[in-house]
């Protein structure tokens, strides 16, 4: 088999190969994590790589190490609970992703996670999904807010009804790369009887006329901008009614239930049995502990449960990498106060879905020992950065260390805290892993001449809390030394033109680019200037 | 026209069959294929020519064409490597044309081994093309949670 022929079948197994050595991604089903499977991942990260894994964008986690002959048998053991790399990367509909939040977030229309279950178990090894024109990338949501990264996928489906069945808008073409879109909507109502159907019907207008020549004109988003959303909701239509009409991939309630029996509710009756310390005295004595639970705590459906944010991130970590040691200690953790559920989120992040209220002092004294209690969700120090440079052949510049340098800057928590929500965002390179088109601030790695070079954008939006946008560049590229100094200046300006009660991005719209732009280019150097770096791309 | 080896892939066996002398490029338009099939007669097998491993318009073409004449007898040839056996049956081919390969199935003729390729999983999560019925109404054998296989195209890629 030539090398050729190797890449696709080694790919949707999740094979790469990286910059230094073979990269194994592993699917972690719409971010649903057991602790007896981050405990198989510990041992897989010690046994067969450096003893670390990395979290990444889409609740995978990829280990950077690993040697290819050792894969099978890293596969095998992964297989023994539930985990592979099966279509994970290469040209196929891959990995599934959800809200992270999933079945315990207070505003869920609808529990998506069977309907995700649905669908993941359709597209393995779907003949017609695995060899597309280019990757796929499906989310699914159940809340009014996305939280799942909806709009920049090639396909979601967002809850709009549950009564008296499920019924989902669907979005085609969205996505991040080189051509960014949020995606448009190419039905506004679709009942789930009709996901796997429709979904066939998409996927086959895609592979028969996804273009195949050029590889940065491949994915779903430029054949749906090409044809015209209108002309392309039609073909998609007439092919769903020659699938419904042979009642090809039909199904029904009895489907349904079978896929969400293989969920397990966790006993939300712990909730009423936690016999720890109440919060709000020890929030009173603890101001530490009041930020976090401000911070890190999220409403749950069920009275007296909470779910907790273990932001994976800080100075000195890479955002979303793990050590074997903290994997099991955190699938400890899991097992003593979460009932071994964990999640993985689109920003990198652990959250423990099933905390009695009455456990948080403890949970909260059992993170802050182990160093992962920072109080910083949402803030400037959650960062997002896809491995970059450091790790993977495509990058044209270093992620790592420009989010070390910001965390660094932003490691006083009242500092981060004084600033409010930012969402930042880093990516090595124009695929986007590091989303960084839908931070407030994004940035991005160029190069120019054989130098690498950084991209700032302003004004992007994930979906969640507010409208997704896309954000704008700002001005020509900034050598790897000023990034942080600039991104500093804009944080410094939008605390000087505040008002009160505004947050980043609230500030950026009522004032638009302009003075962030000018702060951003003070700090440029004479020496960058002359070289006259990074042209708009 | 004399035959060739190939393998049945419904029987799971070697044969020698004849490559069909009418030929689909998977490029062409889908109504236009569809309707050269239809018009041709019914017992008039065809072959579909895969340009590439990593071009996955023949299995659409080919679960197309068995969705409006399921009698139909599709040969895949062209670029067609032992890896891809599962999904060509699964989405409705009857024979492969293998290239030839030095230690490929084909040429050792180990029938297990090219079972193994034909049916590398015990269940099927979707409606499927082929030769078999669809599993997808409350007949998966698959719980959440209780796969334990390996994908078989990276264990015999690495073997």
């Amino acid at each position: 088999m030539s090398e050729d022929e190797f890449r696709p079948l080694r790919l949707q197994n999740g094979l790469y190969l990286q910059r230094h050595a073979p990269m194994l991604r592993v699917a972690i089903a719409y971010g649903m994590l057991r602790s007896d499977q981050l405990r198989c991942l510990a041992e897989v990260a010690d046994r067969f790589d450096r003893g670390y894994g990395h979290l990444t964008t889409r609740q995978n986690m990829q280990l950077n190490w690993i040697e290819v002959d050792q894969v099978p048998a890293a596969l095998a053991m992964l297989a023994e609970v539930g985990l592979h790399g099966i279509q994970t990367s290469g040209n196929c509909l891959r990995n599934i992703t959800s809200d992270a939040f999933a079945g315990i977030a207070p505003e869920e229309i609808l529990d998506p996670r069977p309907y995700a279950e649905l669908l993941r178990q359709w597209s393995t090894f779907h003949p017609e999904l695995s060899f597309l024109p280019r990757k796929f990338k499906v989310a699914i949501t159940g809340t009014p807010e996305d939280r799942a990264l909806a709009q920049v996928h090639d396909l979601a489906f967002e809850v709009v009804d549950a009564q008296p069945e499920a019924v989902f808008r669907v979005r085609v073409g969205g996505g991040l790369g080189r051509t960014p879109v949020l995606g448009p909507v190419v039905r506004e109502r679709l009942s789930w009887r009709h996901m796997l159907a429709y979904t066939h019907a998409i996927m086959r207008v895609y592979n028969e006329l996804g273009r195949r020549d050029n590889l940065n004109k491949a994915r779903i988003k430029i054949l749906v901008r090409t044809a015209g959303i209108e002309a392309f909701r039609a073909m998609v239509e007439e092919e769903f009614e020659h699938l419904h009409a042979r009642a090809i991939d039909r199904i029904g309630p009895d489907d349904l239930a079978r896929v969400a029996r293989g969920f397990v509710e966790p006993d939300w009756s712990r909730a009423a049995r936690a016999t720890g310390e109440p919060v709000h005295p020890v929030a009173a004595r603890k101001p530490r502990f009041a930020r976090w639970l401000q911070r890190n705590r999220h409403a749950h459906r069920v009275p007296g449960m909470a779910a907790i944010a273990i932001p994976v991130k800080g100075s000195g970590r890479p955002p979303g990498d793990l050590k074997s040691e903290e994997m099991r200690w955190l699938a400890d953790l899991a097992d003593r106060f979460s009932q071994g559920y964990l999640r993985v989120t689109h920003a990198q992040d652990l959250v423990l879905p099933a905390v009695p209220e009455r456990d948080l002092v403890e949970v909260y004294d059992a993170l802050d020992g182990y160093g992962l209690a920072d109080p910083v969700y949402g803030l400037v120090g959650d960062m997002v950065a896809c491995p970059g440079g450091d790790y993977c052949a495509l990058a044209n510049a270093r992620s790592l260390p420009i989010a070390e340098e910001i965390s660094r800057r932003y490691a006083d928590l009242n500092a981060q805290e004084h600033l409010g929500p930012v969402d930042l965002r880093i990516s090595g390179c124009m695929n986007s892993c590091g989303h960084h088109h839908i931070g407030h601030i994004g940035i991005l790695g160029v190069d120019k001449d054989g130098s690498a070079y950084y991209q700032l954008l302003l004004g992007g939006h994930s979906g969640h809390g507010s409208q997704a946008a896309l954000g704008r560049i700002v001005g020509r590229a900034f050598a790897e030394d000023e990034v942080p100094d600039a991104v500093e200046a804009i944080l410094e300006q939008y605390l000087a033109l505040r008002n009160e009660g505004e947050v980043f991005h609230h500030t950026l719209r009522r004032l638009g680019h302009g003075p962030f732009v000018e702060a951003a280019n003070a700090v440029r150097r004479p020496a960058a200037l002359a070289a006259g770096a990074g042209d708009r791309a | 026209m004399s035959g060739e080896a190939a393998i049945d892939l419904w029987l799971g066996r070697f044969v020698e069959v004849t490559l069909p002398s009418h030929t689909l490029d998977p490029a062409q338009s889908h109504r236009s294929l569809v309707g050269e099939v239809m018009a041709a007669p019914v017992d008039q097998p065809f072959g579909i020519c895969f340009a590439r491993l990593q071009d996955g318009r023949g299995y659409s073409l080919a679960a197309r064409l068995r969705e409006v004449r399921p009698e139909l007898a599709l040969h895949a040839h062209g670029a067609v490597h032992e890896e891809m056996l599962y999904f060509l049956r699964r989405s409705g081919f009857r024979f492969a044309h293998p290239e030839a390969r030095a230690g490929s199935v084909a040429q050792t003729g180990d029938l297990y081994q090219l079972r193994a390729l034909l049916h590398p999983f015990s269940a099927h999560y979707q409606h499927a093309a082929g030769d078999e019925p669809p599993q997808g109404s409350g007949n998966q054998r698959f719980a959440l949670g209780s796969t334990r296989w390996l994908p078989a195209t990276l264990s015999t890629c690495l073997a």
